[in-house]
């Protein structure tokens, strides 16, 4: 989904490849070239980093950590040559994966009372209520179930499927991303589908039950 | 993972070159198994079809959009600093050469001139005394002149008053090259 296009946005910018724009606000510091990028791509971004994370106030952090990212270290570390939405992606990634695993050690290895936080493992338990409210979109009910499902796969499934989907990268982009080959890459995507048909058909045992 | 496993996922995800291909569809058509796998998962990838897209809030993409325009502010105060530095650096080292060049320069017009006054010193007082000839009939440099024709002075009178006009010039006696009827005077410059 597109940002409402302003006014101040030439057409030529609709024509401009992604490279084209890279390079107009790199060298003329141009922010009309940039805001046609954000138009183009944020709304991808976003949804990989809330199919990732499943929780709007997150998606919003990582969101914004990776467009900061993106603004200071586009001098620096993007390299025209390739594409900017795959560097974009990568940073996109990297931000989502960091806040899961701290996420995870939080919980994980923090399972006892901490000193620090004077906290116990119940005070940090996530609040359910808080993240369904923050999660509350207006989805039909297959689209829940799914993303509900999607929320279920490991996080490595999860990375490939997102990927893939949103951004129809090449398996080789994925495994490179991924660090891992290309066969393990299309491996956890199979798996990843024969996961969510399995948790679909479970899904459908219940219902005659539950009736 | 075996190979044949991941054939289904590539097969689907439209990942195989051609050949591939035709032998992975050859393979299915004579395994049951292998079709049910395959039509399980593209069933499978067509719900993923139904994501949403979201869109991130308003706020969130303006202030994304002003902090790049900030960004792009300081970059160029930099950038505007950093060509500032380097046209005073510019301009230092052009004044600074330019100096440098005067002062070798004027160095070596002294020297020069210093070093070439030897080497064509008789010449140029040569010169300076016939500039100046008229203003000097001559310069006392306790040179040697070469007086003549005295000698051919029959009036006795206007020999003693030669006689007398050269009266500050001494003879220094016979000089070795001396020509006929010339005599040799050391200009001492002294009445006494």
């Amino acid at each position: 989904m597109r940002l409402n296009k302003s006014k101040n946005i030439p057409d030529s910018y609709d024509q401009m490849k992604d490279r084209e724009l890279v390079h107009l606000y790199r060298e003329n510091e141009d922010q009309l070239a940039f805001k046609e990028l954000m138009n183009r791509h944020q709304a991808k971004v976003y949804s990989y980093i809330f199919s990732m994370v499943h929780n709007r106030e997150v998606t919003n952090d990582v969101f914004q950590e990776t467009f900061t990212k993106v603004i200071t270290k586009m001098d620096d570390t993007y390299n025209e040559q390739g594409k900017w939405i795959a560097w974009v992606m990568r940073i996109a990634h990297n931000a989502t994966i960091d806040h899961i695993r701290k996420q995870k050690r939080f919980v994980d290895v923090k399972g006892s009372y901490d000193d620090d936080s004077k906290t116990d493992f119940y005070d940090r338990l996530p609040d359910e209520d808080a993240v369904a409210q923050d999660e509350k979109l207006e989805l039909d009910e297959s689209t829940s179930e799914l993303l509900k499902h999607i929320s279920n796969l490991p996080e490595e499934q999860r990375t490939v499927v997102m990927l893939r989907h949103y951004y129809e990268m090449p398996f080789k982009e994925i495994a490179e991303l991924t660090d891992v080959s290309i066969n393990t890459a299309l491996g956890r995507m199979r798996y990843a589908l024969i996961n969510l048909r399995k948790m679909f058909d479970e899904e459908l045992e219940k219902e005659p039950n539950s009736v | 993972m075996s190979k044949e496993d991941t054939n289904s996922i590539k097969y689907i995800l439209e990942e195989m070159d051609p050949a591939e291909e035709i032998e992975f569809e050859r393979r299915m058509s004579s395994n049951p198994d292998l079709r049910i796998e395959v039509e399980s998962i593209r069933r499978m990838k067509g719900k993923l079809n139904s994501l949403p897209e979201l869109s991130p809030p308003q706020d969130l993409t303006d202030s994304i959009l002003s902090e790049a325009a900030n960004r792009s502010k300081k970059k160029q105060t930099i950038r505007s600093g950093y060509f500032l530095s380097a046209a005073v650096v510019l301009l230092g080292l052009t004044t600074g050469s330019l100096i440098i060049y005067n002062i070798s320069d004027s160095i070596e017009s002294a020297s020069n001139a210093s070093v070439s006054f030897p080497s064509y010193g008789n010449e140029m007082i040569q010169q300076d005394e016939t500039q100046t000839a008229n203003l000097k009939p001559w310069v006392d440099r306790q040179d040697v002149l070469r007086l003549s024709g005295f000698e051919s002075m029959s009036n006795p009178i206007m020999n003693d008053e030669a006689e007398n006009r050269f009266e500050k010039l001494r003879p220094v006696g016979e000089y070795p090259d001396l020509q006929p009827f010339s005599r040799s005077v050391q200009l001492t410059g002294s009445n006494q």
